[in-house]
């Protein structure tokens, strides 16, 4: 059976036009997007836990041309909520054909309901169990409309086969992401993770993780390695034990993290040690009201006052914080856009990505706007967290947009560049030992 | 060897010298340094890994390096180039 596995083309800086030229002119996030882009570790992994008689052929639309005519028997759809609209349209033009369109994801797993009304077999959760089942189903001629991960016993991660990276051995990467552990302990409001991959913590082996990190290495061998876990170092002893394993491959890698991280001056020492040159961290917000209701145990809310002290103890270590934030939320007025530039500035943070607060479906928030009547579009196209869909009692669609371009166009301006080049070159002198 | 007239047997040393140093921050082998390999799109070493590479030579060669001039540099050879080049500048004016 020849099985095509398709990632739809996503549009990740949403729709604004005068965004889109900014961009354009922009190096320096030219270069963002250039790195934060990438090979996921999704469709790799499903081709793996495919039977071996079947033929797999993985066609990744942000980078390669889907033809929609080509002759195979299944094609399987993985999509995020914003590439769901092009999910749909890939299914329609198989089903056409008559041919069967499974789609997984996050989208699906969320929705499952209105994905069933454009594909023929539905996967909600997890793959792992359920992927090698239906194709069983299939080939029998009885395959299901909704396979459900949790019908099954939890996936043991260290039991997830080395993902088929050669699939797509030809195409130029500049970052392939892997995936070490799934779960995060934080249940902030907007995330759509506690959905997906459940509520607990969970990791493949160090080992298993260090034979991906070769097999991506093999094919794009100066790619650097991006790590798609939702809070990578929650589990310290399965930290230690990766940073073991990653003493002996030469490669550079980012990872997403919470803060705490920053408490630790030798977990710090060890991942620049090991190539980390990047931490991805959701502040969220630089008004400290919004971070009190964003998750029950008021973890982020804990912790903002020493937000600025915890970002100098990373970037001391060599390892630049990619910070990420949101506008839009409920506490925010006009003052926010300049509070998060002035915030940004002030720490020296190497990178920031800043968004308009999105109500992903899944999400506690997507519940809370829509009883509110604050949900002002559900075109999925939109959710890219560029776009404004909500209603906001401050800040009209308009000012958010206007608001966050103006973010971006300081923030990454050549004199904050400068800024931040000579900060960071002053920290790197200090990290080299003296002659 | 520092005072070879010419430089080039200098050169030789000194581009091995800053070969480890780019190899050990990149986590490249240095057998990758050809000099028509694309910095940015090839060795995928990006403005933070530059930050750190162009600081660590500074210190290590006693240099000091206008990040400027190297935001137009394209290719290995010519980021070798002009490091080198600022090295014999910096040695010239003592």
């Amino acid at each position: 059976m020849r099985i095509l596995l398709v990632s739809p083309a996503g549009d990740f800086l949403g729709r604004s036009r005068a965004f889109a030229d900014f961009v354009k002119n922009s190096r320096e996030m030219r270069t963002i997007l250039h790195y934060w882009n990438g090979l996921g570790a999704a469709l790799p992994t499903v081709a793996a836990l495919t039977a071996p008689e079947h033929s797999v052929l993985i066609v990744d639309e942000n980078y390669q041309k889907l033809d929609l005519a080509q002759d195979v028997d299944l094609v399987g759809i993985s999509a995020m909520t914003q590439q769901a609209v092009r999910a749909y349209e890939i299914a329609a033009a198989f089903r056409q054909r008559g041919i069967h369109v499974a789609l997984g994801g996050i989208h699906a797993t969320v929705l499952p309901d209105e994905a069933a009304q454009h594909v023929d077999t539905v996967f909600v959760g997890e793959a792992e169990h359920t992927w090698p089942l239906f194709l069983q189903d299939f080939v029998q001629g009885t395959p299901r409309k909704v396979y459900r991960a949790s019908d099954h016993k939890s996936v043991d991660m260290a039991a997830i086969p080395l993902p088929r990276y050669d699939l797509l051995a030809e195409t130029k990467y500049p970052v392939v992401w892997v995936q070490a552990t799934r779960g995060c302990p934080h249940d902030c409001e907007f995330c759509t993770a506690p959905e997906v991959y459940g509520t607990s913590y969970r990791h493949k082996s160090a080992a298993q993780v260090a034979a991906e990190i070769r097999e991506v290495k093999r094919y794009w061998k100066n790619a650097q390695v991006g790590f798609a876990d939702d809070n990578m170092f929650v589990n310290r002893k399965f930290v230690r034990e990766l940073m073991t394993e990653f003493e002996s491959i030469p490669f550079t890698w980012y990872a997403q993290s919470d803060i705490a991280i920053a408490t630790d001056s030798e977990l710090l020492r060890r991942l620049h040690e090991t190539g980390c040159r990047i931490v991805f961290i959701g502040l969220e917000s630089v008004v400290e009201g919004n971070l009190v209701n964003l998750n029950g145990n008021k973890w982020k809310a804990r912790r903002f006052a020493r937000y600025g002290e915890h970002i100098r103890a990373i970037q001391e270590n060599g390892i630049g914080v990619y910070a990420s934030f949101i506008v839009g939320m409920e506490e925010d007025d006009h003052s926010v856009f300049n509070r998060t530039i002035d915030f940004v500035n002030e720490h020296h943070i190497m990178g920031a990505q800043v968004t308009i607060l999105t109500p992903f479906p899944g999400s506690r928030l997507r519940q809370r706007l829509l009883d509110s009547g604050r949900i002002t579009s559900s075109d999925w196209s939109l959710y890219t967290a560029w776009n404004p869909v909500i209603r906001h009692p401050l800040l009209s669609a308009a000012e958010l947009e206007e608001g966050l371009l103006r973010i971006y166009r300081s923030i990454y301006s050549e004199e904050s560049y400068r800024d931040r080049a000579k900060y960071f070159r002053q920290v790197f002198h200090k990290l080299v030992p003296s002659n | 060897m520092s005072e070879h007239p010419e430089g080039t047997l200098y050169t030789g040393g000194l581009r091995q010298r800053i070969e480890q140093t780019v190899s050990r921050i990149s986590r490249i082998a240095a057998s990758e340094f050809n000099d028509d390999v694309l910095i940015r799109e090839e060795l995928g070493i990006d403005s933070l890994m530059s930050m750190e590479i162009l600081a660590t030579l500074e210190k290590e060669l006693d240099l000091e390096l206008d990040e400027g001039e190297f935001a137009s540099v394209e290719t290995v050879g010519e980021f070798f180039a002009l490091l080198e080049s600022r090295y014999h500048d910096r040695r010239a004016a003592g």
